[in-house]
């Protein structure tokens, strides 16, 4: 997206025309760009093919994965006031989930895999009224915040944490989710990497390094935590797949250890649906294992 | 109900956000120009035009049978709501090496090469048929220097533009019409050295002094081209600009209308001029913008003669 992004402009014209137009120009200068960067082709072409020795067509598919990946919650944001990007192509599955969790807490933990449309699910989560506050990387969050501010009048309810090299993450998220915020949090990548004595999980055939953070954070705030996907099911269709609860407070409370366990199979299941739509083999380490 | 007037200076996208088509020049033609056609096509059903349009072209093609009407209406219509494209893509990418070898197939250059050795300039002359708004573009892609009389409101248009995408301006002069005397102007650039790219069509009804037949009709014409060229002492070169594929274009340059040093007779080569107007417009007049010029609500005239086919 390195020449669309940067031009600001190009966005404000761009999104005067309804998604059907603009989509298609979107994934094919997007194409573009991705052609002109051969050594990057070259790279995900090798990475692809370590992951999926045995399966060429998911390699193509996990290629075509990431590069157009960054469209989806560009589609979100820019689209939405204009044209009701959610409510014209979202269909939510799991809306009495998020309903009851309105109703009795008012916020949630929500955890998704780095899976197939996650970058548009905090949009989703704005959508649907909630206050989100998600933690990405610091560059990231500043470009995003720039077009939340300028395409999005609801942009005060949703908050980027910039994570530090060391730390500090969870304790920010755990204090928004005190002061009212839902936090949305992908936990098979950035909260574990940092901390080098990260327990090490089983996950999708190798090994993940884990974080207890999504189950500490529910656990000490006494919110819900609530395992959601967004899967693009067709040319501008989603579907946001709200599951029931991993942890709902009131009944037993489990220990932080199980209840990560619970979070990371969930994660698993959703992405060993369809591996070739998970963001996370571009830092499966080496000896890692192949996909299954 | 909205005039399709309107759709000569319904740019403003162009006026308000130049930098959007910098940045979209950057993208091959075959990413860029299906999005701009759609968007072109979104603009005018949203605007209400194209509704307009069906119902106006209706009448125009009513003396033919009904599957044959409704299909060159269909045509007409596409036509007049997405004309601007063509133009679009040639002001965008013309100026990129390999433009000519990639999309345009020119026929009839070394003729057009040899009479600019003599002359070093001509009256070149278009109806205002098929992708003609494009012509100015091959032309300057092709080295030519222009002056090009077009409406007076869409020249700091054309001219912001081209000062965005970086071209040499001086390569094209625009005529603002109206404005004092276009045939004066048009004689001044040409002895400058500059070739004049003519619609005549534009002036039926218009101009008076000549009638001549044209789509089934006598019809007053304008006898500028062939003032311009004899007076100036330039040949007069007919050319036709046609699409049969996207992204593809032929530019054919005809064997010229008049050359110095034959009679020098103003109203046999303005006949001569219509003449060959009439049979292009005639091989499909779904593509000639100019049926716009016979009706009311678009020029506010409202006794203009209706050509018939």
């Amino acid at each position: 997206m390195s020449t669309l992004a940067s031009q600001p402009d190009f966005f404000a014209v761009i999104r005067q025309y309804p998604p059907e137009l603009a989509w298609p120009l979107l994934m094919d200068a997007n194409r573009y760009d991705w052609q002109q960067s051969p050594e990057e082709a070259q790279q995900l072409a090798a990475l692809a093919a370590q992951h999926f020795p045995a399966d060429v067509a998911a390699r193509s598919r996990w290629v075509q994965y990431l590069q157009s990946r960054m469209l989806d919650p560009i589609m979100f944001l820019l689209w939405q006031e204009p044209w009701q990007f959610f409510e014209q192509h979202v269909t939510v599955a799991g809306q009495a989930v998020l309903d009851r969790v309105r109703r009795e807490y008012g916020r949630m933990v929500a955890v998704s895999p780095h899976w197939d449309a996650y970058l548009a699910l905090p949009g989703c989560l704005l959508q649907d009224g909630w206050r989100v506050n998600c933690q990405t990387e610091p560059q990231v969050a500043e470009w995003w915040g720039h077009l939340l501010r300028q395409y999005l009048s609801r942009h005060l309810n949703l908050e980027f944490v910039p994570m530090a090299q060391q730390g500090g993450v969870v304790d920010r998220l755990a204090a928004a989710v005190a002061a009212g915020w839902t936090v949305y949090i992908t936990p098979d990548y950035n909260l574990g990497q940092s901390a080098p004595e990260a327990p090490m999980v089983p996950f999708v055939g190798g090994q993940l390094p884990a974080t207890t953070g999504p189950a500490r954070i529910a656990l000490e705030g006494q919110v819900p935590l609530i395992g959601m996907t967004l899967q693009r099911t067709g040319p501008l269709a989603y579907t946001w797949d709200v599951a029931e609860p991993l942890y709902w407070p009131g009944g037993d409370t489990p220990a932080v250890w199980d209840l990560t366990e619970q979070v990371y199979r969930y994660l698993e299941r959703q992405v060993a649906s369809d591996p070739a739509r998970w963001w996370g083999w571009v830092h499966r380490r080496e000896g890692e294992g192949p996909a299954s | 109900m909205t005039s399709p007037r309107a759709n000569l200076t319904d740019l403003a996208v162009v006026l308000s956000h130049l930098p959007f088509y910098a940045v979209l020049r950057r993208y091959p033609p075959e990413v860029t120009v299906p999005f701009l056609r759609r968007a072109c096509w979104h603009d005018e059903v949203a605007s209400g035009r194209a509704a307009d349009r069906e119902a106006w072209a209706a009448s125009l093609f009513a003396e033919l049978p009904a599957q044959e009407r409704e299909q060159q209406q269909r045509r007409l219509v596409a036509y007049l709501s997405t004309r601007m494209v063509d133009v679009l893509f040639v002001r965008l990418y013309g100026g990129y090496q390999g433009f000519l070898e990639r999309h345009i197939a020119i026929d009839g250059r070394e003729a057009w090469e040899s009479l600019k050795r003599q002359y070093g300039r001509a009256v070149l002359v278009t109806p205002h048929w098929g992708p003609y708004l494009a012509a100015p573009g091959v032309l300057r892609a092709m080295g030519e220097r222009l002056a090009v009389p077009i409406d007076a409101a869409l020249v700091p248009l054309w001219e912001k533009l081209g000062a965005q995408l970086g071209d040499d301006q001086s390569r094209t002069r625009y005529v603002g019409i109206p404005g004092p005397p276009a045939t004066a102007r048009i004689a001044a650039r040409l002895a400058e050295g500059y070739s004049a790219f003519v619609t005549p069509d534009f002036n039926l009804g218009r101009a008076g002094g000549l009638s001549v037949p044209f789509m089934g009709r006598e019809l007053p014409a304008t006898t500028g081209p062939a003032r311009l060229a004899i007076e100036g002492g330039v040949p007069v070169v007919p050319l036709l600009l046609s699409s049969d594929t996207p992204l593809t274009y032929r530019l054919a340059m005809a064997e010229p209308l008049y050359v110095p040093g034959e009679p020098a007779d103003v109203l046999a080569l303005t006949r001569r001029i219509y003449a060959w107007m009439d049979a292009v417009v005639r091989q499909d007049p779904a593509l000639w913008w100019g049926w716009a010029a016979y009706d009311p609500r678009f020029r506010g005239a409202g006794e203009r003669p209706e050509p018939r086919m």
